[in-house]
């Protein structure tokens, strides 16, 4: 069951580690904020936080000093990274709005917060079994940034849609909004899921249904994530074509 | 919240040519927009001119505006001088996901 979960996760690090090095090669070429920041996101989570997070909780041939020390520097980076998306969102879809400036600001310190709660409370090496209630606030509050994400990229992309009707919007870039929210819905579902495993003590990747959908929604996410920003051409075409009939 | 120019423009042309009260002609001119997938603070004066041509007229007829065509063809007449004051510029937010995409 582990190896199924795997297959899932792998693709979605390996996904989120090429597309997050493309996009941060395209933030060095334009200097725009908008792709360095979604670029740092998933370069931090695909390429750093979540396997160090794989290792910390796997390699149990490892002390226990090594695997929290693992443990912190994949809570950190992930943090880092979602904040990142988080910058994302707010300057590209409310760069006016003050509450989501706040909330961006706000979110590294709660984050901050609850890791302290857990160091202070449960202790660190619960976080290891994924125990106390600082962590599972972490992953929680982590889940917040793809939440918003998903939410505004499937409403803007209900708008271009209807704009792309009137010939006011490119239907390749409606389809890649789509695309996008696909692959941060299934981001969500599989923290919210583990969240919720955690929660009732059940490690997902280790049960037989947890482990069929971990893998499902990463091979998914992967797909969606990979055709966004990466859309080959033929695919692209098909879109086009698609919207022209 | 201010509503952009050529909405304001719009809604102004909509009432002087119909018998709408203000209300009536924000209201119309609003759920044009909404269906089209506008809103009224952010929509370009070339965006509202392919607005009042092609989603208007649909609008107009259900509440009973026989000369619904000839209404909303005047009206994107009128407002045509201001698409040459404010060129059409692609949303932001596109304008992003188009980079992303190498598109």
């Amino acid at each position: 069951m582990e190896i199924l979960a795997a297959a899932g996760a792998l693709a979605f690090m390996l996904v989120s580690l090429v597309i997050g090095l493309r996009l941060l090669g395209l933030a060095r070429r334009t200097r725009e904020l908008p792709e360095l920041a979604i670029g740092l996101g998933y370069f931090l989570i695909g390429g750093i936080g979540y396997p160090l997070l794989i290792v910390s909780n796997r390699a149990t041939d490892l002390s226990v000093g090594a695997r929290l020390g693992l443990l912190w520097a994949s809570l950190v980076t992930t943090a880092i990274a979602t904040t990142a998306i988080g910058v994302f969102v707010w300057r590209v879809f409310r760069p006016e709005a003050r509450w989501a400036r706040a909330a961006v600001w706000t979110f590294p310190g709660l984050s901050a917060a609850s890791l302290a709660l857990q160091a202070s409370i449960s202790g660190m090496d619960a976080a290891l079994r994924h125990q106390g209630i600082g962590i599972l606030l972490y992953t929680f509050l982590n889940s917040c940034p793809i939440a918003w994400a998903g939410v505004e990229s499937f409403h803007y992309h209900s708008l271009l849609v209807r704009r792309a009707r009137l010939g006011l919007a490119d239907p390749v870039v409606a389809d890649r909004m789509r695309l996008w929210g696909i692959g941060n819905l299934c981001a969500l579902v599989m923290n919210t899921g583990s969240l919720v495993g955690y929660f009732f003590g059940i490690d997902l990747a280790l049960d037989p249904a947890g482990a069929l959908l971990i893998s499902g929604l990463g091979l998914v996410a992967s797909c969606a994530t990979w055709l966004a920003f990466f859309p080959p051409r033929a695919y692209t075409r098909k879109v086009a074509a698609r919207a022209a009939g | 919240m201010s509503e952009s120019e050529v909405f304001e423009r719009t809604c102004a042309e909509l009432e002087q040519a119909t018998s709408f009260d203000s209300l009536s002609a924000r209201g119309t001119v609003r759920l044009a927009l909404k269906s089209a997938g506008f809103e009224p603070r952010k929509v370009t004066s070339v965006e509202m001119v392919v607005v009042v041509k092609r989603v208007l007229p649909a609008e107009l007829k259900a509440r009973g505006v026989r000369n619904a065509d000839e209404v909303c063809a005047t009206i994107a007449d009128r407002i045509a001088d201001l698409v040459t004051a404010s060129p059409q510029s692609q949303s932001p937010v596109e304008e992003v996901f188009r980079r992303l995409g190498g598109r």
